[in-house]
């Protein structure tokens, strides 16, 4: 009995999963069913210009925004304010830069008493929603510059890194914007067995003493080879990173990756992988290993090198932008 | 019936070359005058001019090398053929031309007249580059048909060969019952080969009409059967017809010579169908489509439209509802109606639209060119039953979901499988 049920069983598993497998195969992207929201911003950037903008999904404290920067910080829009449904709550231009002090805008980072930060000044959330408010406060000290990359824990803003002259920094603990701390030129990512780019940093433990960062890097060049490597949060608060980082930390090599896709999801991080046209999570703990994948197919509807991939890091949505079209669609997370 | 497929050089366009070239071989093929057996020690044969029965006149210079052919086939096999002249003017005599010979009673007559014991008749007709040929091989003493043949060929250069070689190997089963004396090597009195005058079709189609492939009207089915006098058919051989009727699909085919020959039965023509379809990447869905056609059972218009659903992935998502409508224009290629096994190709165009529920309730169109589609159908197991790809190309634009390039469902394009309904 047992022996004709077991494989029986085991038949009408696989034909149940291969069913379903057909069953969600379809010309159109799987994730068309997760939409929440959609946006065309194509009356907001202009034609051909797309492609200067990154979006961001940032939490400070009384809000949850969207928020389209120009990273160019020469042109308006500089940067586009929506709230966390993709409606559009204004625009901030070059010239409203200039009457509130604001040098230009090319840096978006966030701190840990939830405000955000452009370039050098910063916003409350009751800043970002109240139309033609000044920001709040200047930073201080240094002007934020380059591209930066803010990774909040779950439960708060615990550290920021920015590259400057292919050295990345970090910023530690933040109780405001005027007690930065640099933690001196620490991660040397280039002439240390090659020359990345930093693609994201990503705080991934609630605990941060004892947790991890992960950075993200990726080849300089054509090749599209990228790298997860995990850092103890203490050696980057200490000023104690060790130098080359392979050599050092544990990571992961991942080949044929689209690296603005990338994003920390709260569980996980997820990529789209151009090996098997699929979005791929991998945990967030080395040696990094695939959790699941959702295989978008050939018609996902765009080719993936224009669309930017911003995750909620305490999860449940993203935000994609297509660059060419300057549309944005939120999308529930797939798992 | 064997069909041969060697092919050396086609017929046509040089029909006239072809003949004098063919007329040469089989002078080839005839033995050397000193190599004739004693003519009294040979069995007399008449072979009569085989008739052209091809549509127009352009195959008509085939009609002396082919009768030579056999001539020299029956010469070789041990036979004397009686030249030409003495039983034209034989004929001549009577009033019987050419093609009045093909007659039982009158080859009989002729052939008598000049001694033969056995008379050859026979005919062919070519359709493209195709030739049947029918023989008959008359034992004069006895009034019956003593053997005969029919074969359907390439018609190049090869066929004269193939003739002879075929005819060769019918000589040793005809069987004479005249004397032995005036018997040869063509074989021994001892039995004759049983062959039928009258053949009955029987069919359920009332008014069908029955042809035999070269065209030549039998007669149509009245009360259910039609009586042919076939002027002496072997038994057991085979031959085909060609079936039909007003509101049907023209038919061929082949039955084995009998008292009574039951016919299949016709299929009428369709002028409408109602397609059920299942694709692969809709699958939560069904789609309809209906044929008209232009052309009974072989071009069509044909307007379509398939609602299918995408399913959420998790709590958090939301169906989303896809209504693909399209339009075009399909034909049949290269099988007839009543084949077992149909090929098909049709194009148009269509669009798909698409409704997203939940909190980004929205709509989209995705306008497409189906540029290409191709598709296998059976009736083997009753209902038509259909499988077809699809090439479909969409155009993109501002309400689209797809974008511009060709639909794929992973890495294919879309298969559909179909059951059709037709009246």
């Amino acid at each position: 009995m047992v022996k004709t049920l077991v494989p029986l069983l085991v038949t009408v598993a696989i034909v149940l999963s291969l069913a379903s497998c057909l069953f969600v195969l379809s010309a159109f992207p799987p994730t068309l069913s997760q939409v929440l929201a959609r946006a065309d911003l194509s009356a907001v950037i202009p034609a051909g210009t797309g492609s200067q903008y990154q979006v961001y999904i940032v939490t400070p404290t009384g809000g949850e925004f969207v928020i389209l920067l120009n990273t160019n910080g020469s042109m308006d829009p500089a940067a586009v304010i929506m709230d966390s449904n993709l409606h559009l709550i204004q625009t901030y231009t070059l010239a409203q830069y200039g009457t509130w002090g604001i040098t230009s805008g090319s840096t978006l980072m966030t701190d840990a008493t939830g405000n955000v930060a452009l370039r050098d000044h910063y916003f409350t959330a009751s800043d970002l929603i109240t139309v033609n408010q000044p920001p709040s406060g200047g930073l201080g000290t240094a002007t934020l510059s380059g591209p930066g990359f803010s990774s909040p824990s779950a439960v708060k803003n615990d550290i920021d890194f920015q590259m400057v002259g292919g050295n990345a920094f970090a910023y530690g603990e933040w109780p405001s914007w005027g007690l930065q701390t640099f933690l001196s030129p620490n991660i040397q990512v280039n002439g240390a067995g090659g020359n990345y780019n930093v693609v994201a940093v990503y705080n991934v433990d609630d605990t941060p003493a004892a947790g991890e960062v992960v950075l993200v890097l990726n080849d300089m060049g054509s090749s599209s080879n990228m790298y997860f490597v995990a850092i103890p949060l203490v050696d980057v608060l200490s000023n104690g990173m060790a130098s080359p980082l392979f050599s050092n930390y544990p990571y992961t090599t991942l080949t044929n990756i689209e690296s603005s896709s990338v994003g920390f999801a709260g569980d996980s991080l997820v990529a789209y992988s151009y090996n098997s046209n699929s979005l791929v999570r991998y945990s967030v703990k080395p040696p990094f290993n695939q959790i699941s994948s959702l295989f978008m197919g050939n018609n996902s509807g765009k080719n993936n090198g224009y669309l930017e991939y911003a995750y909620k890091i305490t999860g449940g949505y993203s935000v994609v932008y297509d660059q060419v079209a300057r549309k944005l669609t939120k999308v529930a997370n797939w798992w | 019936m064997t069909t041969l497929v060697e092919r050396v050089t086609p017929v046509n366009p040089f029909p006239t070359r072809t003949a004098v070239f063919a007329s040469i071989l089989v002078l080839f093929a005839l033995p050397a005058h000193g190599q004739q057996q004693d003519a009294g020690a040979k069995t007399q044969c008449a072979v009569f001019t085989l008739q052209d029965f091809s549509t127009g006149t352009e195959n008509r210079d085939y009609e002396q090398p082919i009768t030579a052919s056999v001539s020299a086939a029956f010469e070789v096999g041990g036979y004397s053929v009686i030249p030409p002249e003495k039983w034209s003017s034989e004929a001549q005599k009577r009033g019987l031309d050419t093609r009045a010979l093909l007659t039982e009673s009158a080859a009989l007559s002729v052939a008598q007249a000049v001694g033969a014991a056995l008379a050859v008749t026979g005919y062919f007709t070519v359709v493209d580059e195709s030739i049947y040929i029918s023989l008959q091989c008359w034992d004069v003493a006895a009034g019956a048909l003593a053997g005969g043949l029919q074969q359907t060929a390439r018609f190049n250069i090869a066929f004269y060969s193939s003739l002879h070689d075929r005819v060769a190997e019918m000589l040793p089963k005809i069987r004479l019952t005249q004397s032995p004396a005036l018997i040869g090597a063509g074989g021994a009195p001892v039995k004759r080969v049983p062959t039928l005058s009258n053949l009955t079709f029987v069919s359920p189609d009332e008014g069908m009409e029955v042809f035999l492939v070269d065209r030549t009207r039998i007669g149509a089915i009245s009360d259910g059967k039609l009586v042919w006098k076939t002027g002496g058919l072997v038994l057991g051989s085979v031959f085909s017809v060609e079936k039909r009727k007003r509101g049907f699909d023209p038919s061929q085919e082949t039955v084995r010579v009998a008292s009574e020959v039951r016919l299949s039965r016709l299929v009428s023509e369709q002028k409408r169908a109602l397609e059920v379809d299942w694709a692969l990447g809709q699958l939560l869905g069904l789609g309809a489509a209906l044929r008209v056609y232009t052309r009974p059972d072989t071009t069509f218009f044909f307007i379509g439209n398939y609602l299918f659903a995408q399913p959420p992935l998790n709590a958090a998502g939301n169906p989303v509802f896809h209504y693909d409508m399209n339009l075009g224009v399909g034909a049949y290629l290269f099988f007839p109606p009543d084949s077992v096994v149909r090929f098909g190709v049709s194009t148009g165009a269509g669009a798909i639209l698409s409704y997203l529920t939940g909190p980004a309730s929205s709509s989209y169109t995705d306008l497409y060119l189906d540029v290409f589609n191709w598709w296998l159908e059976t009736r083997v197991l009753g209902p038509v039953i259909f499988l077809r790809q699809e090439w479909k190309f969409t155009t993109g634009g501002g309400s689209s979901l797809l974008g511009t390039g060709w639909i794929m469902i992973g890495n294919v394009p879309p298969v559909t499988l179909g059951v059709m309904f037709r009246w």
